[in-house]
């Protein structure tokens, strides 16, 4: 489990590895008909991908995030996401400003993978047996969030076991790997695991999606 | 049950996560599968669902198309695709229209086929959507009994079609040994057959079985039984009391998951003369191996209250002895209602061939 600061500890290292999470979420989040994936949606998806990852047997990236009054926000996702459009790695739609919940200011757009980049990027990094793996665990993520309108998806947080939690107020940090190990989203989606009526076990794919059904359940009518 | 804080459930403490499962279809049991294989169930299993749900009679009677495709395409640009979330809840009609979908069918965008023939359906895929190599499924509503065509080099190779069945009142162990054969027959019987990533052979020319041969037999298994009932789901290594089965065939209810068949156990042993690690294995090792199978696949049907139950060995020893490797357990099989079959493995398509053409 990754645990403190990685950017502080591990530099370079590290964003290489939050860059190639990033290019495989928005690969996952394009076989799963997902993209243009707007902005908060693409944080979305990465935070559950680190409080989901131990139903999967994977390290955590980022065990903590700052609670806001919307989606969760990783400001070093954004800076990497910037730098691979930059590179022409990731594509960029639908700009636009929107002032968000906390009144401020930000750039809202849409982001797919430019292919004939991103494409070889992805054919070194399955190269990889560890990299196989966290493919296919953001994959059948990303297949399970699928299920979700763009609408809940941009507001799955709200209901989500960790993130929603009352006891943590927004400002303060949600963390479930990185002092504290609380975390209650990976609980909830084990515990489907014995809970089949056929007496049959949960494989972790079918308790990532019937994590997302229960959180689907448990949203407001829009 | 997990225990401590982790089991604390947090904001969910007090959910009722049953309901959830029960109201659920069984998806993602096959996340380890290939993608095609998956696209084929989870359509088969929507199209159950939705059956279920609104009737036969309710929806059009026009087939309905779907794409592993997720991304939708149009073939007019007056047309906007409308995506569908939830789609596996049922609720959506699926009949006449033009489905784009990703492997796991839990969401998909569609457009409204007009009302046009089949000839012209091909058509639109085709030509105008420029997609006839994409892998496609069609479910006919018109047939007497529910089935979907699966096109696995899409609708350019009407040729290439499977048929499947998606409701079975039984699966009859005969017919899973027929879809078995299959598997035998083309990924199996010689090293030549096998995938370079599944080689059952660490050494073929020594007879000596790769370490994990008894799970690459186990997947192989799953991709085609998934494949041939694509309704239902293959389960494999489940814990039970009597230790933990190979596979599984499992039927839900589509609409509430509490209700289920239990169509088949299949106890696997791979026959091996050898050890991976070299070592020779004692025939009286290898008889003792297939009377436990008998004795597990029995434990096993009981227990989880399964219709029947099999011992499927797969023979990877030097001679082609058939069903001899049976004769010590014939009569406890009988007892115990377990039905046996072995299904030979040819160390080299030489000694397949001649085998085949009798002169050995």
């Amino acid at each position: 489990m990754v645990k403190g600061n990685s950017r502080e500890h591990n530099g370079g290292s590290d964003d290489l590895r939050r860059r190639i999470r990033l290019i495989l979420l928005l690969d996952a989040a394009e076989n799963a008909g997902l993209t243009p994936l707007p902005i908060l949606n693409l944080h979305t998806i990465a935070y559950m991908s680190n409080v989901l990852s131990p139903v999967w047997d994977m390290p955590v990236l980022e065990g903590k995030v700052l609670k806001r009054r919307g989606n969760p926000f990783y400001p070093l996702l954004q800076y990497d996401l910037d730098r691979l459009v930059g590179m022409g790695v990731v594509l960029i739609s639908n700009i636009s400003h929107v002032l968000d919940q906390d009144q401020r200011w930000r750039l809202e757009g849409s982001y797919c993978l430019h292919r004939p980049l991103a494409d070889r990027i992805l054919q070194r990094i399955e190269a990889f047996e560890d990299e196989r793996k966290l493919i296919s665990y953001i994959r059948e993520l990303s297949y399970a969030l699928s299920a979700l309108s763009a609408n809940d998806l941009e507001r799955a947080t709200t209901e989500d076991a960790t993130y929603a939690d009352p006891i943590i107020d927004v400002g303060n940090v949600v963390d479930f790997a990185e002092w504290d190990e609380m975390n209650y989203s990976a609980n909830a989606a084990r515990h489907f695991e014995q809970l089949l009526p056929s007496g049959a076990r949960a494989t972790r794919g079918e308790m990532l999606h019937l994590y997302v059904h229960h959180l689907y359940g448990r949203l407001p009518s829009a | 049950m997990p225990k401590g804080r982790h089991a604390e459930l947090g904001p969910w403490t007090g959910d009722d996560f049953v309901e959830t499962i029960r109201t659920t279809s069984a998806i993602g049991v096959d996340s380890d599968l290939p993608d095609e294989v998956r696209f084929i169930a989870g359509v088969a299993k929507l199209v159950r669902r939705r059956i279920a749900e609104a009737g036969e009679k309710v929806d059009s009677p026009r087939p309905a198309v779907f794409l592993l495709e997720p991304i939708a395409r149009p073939h007019r640009s007056d047309i906007v695709p409308k995506r569908v979330p939830m789609l596996d809840n049922g609720l959506t009609a699926v009949n006449g229209r033009l489905w784009f979908v990703s492997p796991v069918v839990v969401a998909g965008s569609y457009v409204e086929l007009e009302d046009c023939d089949d000839v012209e359906l091909f058509r639109i895929v085709t030509e105008e959507l420029q997609l006839g190599t994409v892998p496609a499924v069609v479910f006919d509503p018109r047939t007497q009994i529910p089935e979907v065509r699966f096109y696995p080099k899409g609708l350019s190779t009407p040729e290439m079609c499977e048929v499947l069945r998606i409701n079975y009142a039984s699966i009859r162990l005969e017919t899973i040994f027929e879809v078995i054969d299959r598997i035998y027959k083309t990924c199996l019987i010689t090293p030549e057959a096998q995938e370079q990533a599944g080689k059952l052979w660490k050494d073929s020319t020594k007879h000596l079985p790769a370490e994990k041969a008894e799970i690459t037999v186990q997947l192989y298994l799953r991709v085609g039984l998934q494949g041939a009932f694509p309704g239902c789901e293959i389960r494999t290594e489940q814990k039970s009391m009597p230790g933990r089965l190979d596979l599984e065939i499992e039927e839900s209810d589509p609409i509430d998951r509490s209700r289920f068949t239990r169509h088949a156990i299949l106890e696997l042993k791979v026959l091996r003369i050898y050890r991976s690690s070299g070592t020779l294995v004692p025939e009286k090792d290898i008889l003792d191996w297939v009377e436990s199978g008998v004795k597990q696949a029995a434990a096993y049907r009981d227990e989880r209250g399964a219709r029947a139950a099999a011992l499927c060995c797969f023979d990877m020893r030097r001679e082609n002895t058939g069903e001899k490797c049976f004769t010590r357990v014939k009569g406890l099989a009988k007892k115990h209602g377990v039905v046996l079959k072995v299904w030979f493995i040819y160390a080299t398509s030489k000694q397949y061939r001649d085998a085949t053409s009798g002169s050995t």
